[in-house]
């Protein structure tokens, strides 16, 4: 008879129908080798669910209750605090002297209009020729006026960077909690004709651009530089990392211009 | 089972109750109601929502979105099964994060991210001080496909039959039966590649390889 496969684990678990677990046992009985993976699959089984189980935390409970308050999303994360190290590691080695002479050097910026749609496709977003960063450099390039930092927002640990250099772009990579973050940075100010299809919104706190998709784009540009992030973030920890972000000018508004935004801030934090 | 059954029985009455032509707004003043929905299946969903991502922030995120979409549906609910309705949408919750994680992944862009994308940067050592488990079994856990995860996960430590599997996740039986013999064959090979983690000492392994 031949080995036995998929029927051992519906055995182990109970879910043969009771003439096929017959002549189960009665190969069980013959074959060695079947009965090897048997006992493995029984003492797999048993170690997996002999775990001791999770206890939310009161927090966590606190949360939940006030569900029916604020249907959105109310719950506040801690920073992850784990894993940078592992994370760095991963980070390319190689060394762009070249990347530092391509610091801004001037606030009286020009318009940019950044790739938005190459942006978006994440993949190509950053075409040749490019270099990988490492957080050393990265390092150096925030000393060279690039902002870059290792750590954003609710747990954002930044594990790669590219430099376009025909663009004068940098891109890092920030992941956490399952998500992954993109930051261009350009230097210029942003054209108006690169935002014709976003639309302005209120988020954390400041007038951005933003075209809603997935991913979603938001981008604005503050003191000669442009930022755009592309995530799939819901709608509070893109705000929450938004916050530790150069922010946009504060500008005179009027009813009229926040009407829009207005609406859309009942879905922002 | 029978357990559970009374349980289904109680919720039935209590979210009847609450969704009986109730508007939201209405609803939100039902806390008492809500109050006790959470008090009775929190810990089994952030149970389940543990084991899925493995690790506790990535957990707590999942249930609380669980929670928000358990109550904006609540309308929705046919009094019946509701553990297994919590179970559908927690999987299914946790499958979609996957699905977006894997499209927003990108090809030699992110080296090193890829591993972090489902909160697998959380160490083993963590994971067991969070969580009491074994932080050999968490790893070989996190590295298998979601949806052998899924599959084992609901088998082995939420203890549901593959009828209920098939049912939760939308699949044939067939398919469940796979997924499990599958996901517990590379769990072993897993394990059995896996040297003890760090600063403990690993007690005899189970799977006797």
């Amino acid at each position: 008879m031949a080995h036995l496969r998929e029927e051992i684990a519906a055995y182990v678990d109970g879910q043969l129908p009771p003439d096929a677990a017959s002549k189960a046992e009665a190969h069980f009985a013959d074959c060695g080798r079947c009965r090897h993976l048997l006992e493995q699959q029984r003492a797999l089984k048993a170690r997996i669910g002999g775990s001791t189980n999770p206890v939310p935390p009161p927090t966590l409970l606190a949360s939940l209750e006030d569900v029916p308050k604020s249907p959105g999303r109310t719950y506040s994360l801690v920073p992850s605090v784990v894993g940078a190290a592992m994370v760095l590691v991963g980070a390319s080695l190689v060394v762009v002297a070249a990347a530092y002479a391509l610091a801004p050097s001037t606030r009286a910026a020009d318009p940019v209009q950044p790739a938005f749609d190459r942006f978006a496709t994440l993949a190509s977003s950053v075409s040749t020729p490019r270099r990988h960063l490492s957080s050393a450099d990265l390092d150096e390039l925030d000393d060279s006026g690039w902002p870059s930092q290792e750590r954003i927002g609710p747990g954002f640990i930044r594990v790669d960077g590219h430099l376009h250099e025909d663009h004068e772009v940098v891109a890092q990579v920030y992941v956490g909690h399952g998500e992954s973050v993109l930051l261009f940075e350009q230097v210029g100010t942003l054209d108006d004709a690169a935002v014709k299809t976003f639309e302005r919104h209120l988020i954390a706190d400041r007038l951005r651009w933003v075209r809603e998709g997935r991913p979603r784009i938001v981008t604005w540009d503050s003191d000669g530089m442009v930022y755009t992030v592309v995530s799939n973030l819901p709608d509070q920890r893109l705000a929450q990392l938004l916050e530790d972000l150069p922010a946009p000018p504060e500008e005179p508004t009027t009813l009229d211009r926040v009407r829009s935004g207005l609406v859309r801030m009942s879905s922002w934090p | 089972m029978t357990e559970q059954a009374v349980t289904d029985s109680e919720d039935t009455v209590l979210i009847s109750g609450l969704i009986s032509g109730l508007s939201p707004s209405v609803l939100s003043e039902r806390s008492a109601e809500w109050a006790a929905i959470v008090a009775e299946h929190s810990a089994r969903v952030y149970r389940l929502a543990y084991r899925l991502t493995g690790n506790r922030q990535d957990a707590e995120d999942l249930t609380q979105d669980v929670f928000v979409r358990v109550f904006r549906s609540l309308d929705s609910f046919e009094p019946g099964n509701f553990a297994g309705w919590l179970h559908r949408i927690t999987t299914n919750l946790f499958l979609d994060r996957a699905r977006r994680a894997a499209r927003i992944r990108m090809d030699g862009f992110a080296e090193g991210a890829e591993s972090q994308l489902l909160g697998s940067d959380v160490l083993p050592e963590d994971a067991v001080h969070d969580a009491g488990f074994d932080p050999d079994v968490e790893a070989a856990l996190a590295s298998l496909p979601e949806k052998f995860r899924v599959a084992v996960v609901l088998c082995d430590i939420e203890g549901l039959s593959y009828d209920e599997i098939a049912d939760v996740l939308g699949v044939k039986v067939g398919t469940v039966r796979s997924r499990i013999h599958r996901g517990r064959m590379q769990l072993r090979d897993a394990l059995a590649h896996r040297a003890p983690s760090r600063g403990r000492t690993r007690f005899l392994g189970p799977v006797g390889i």
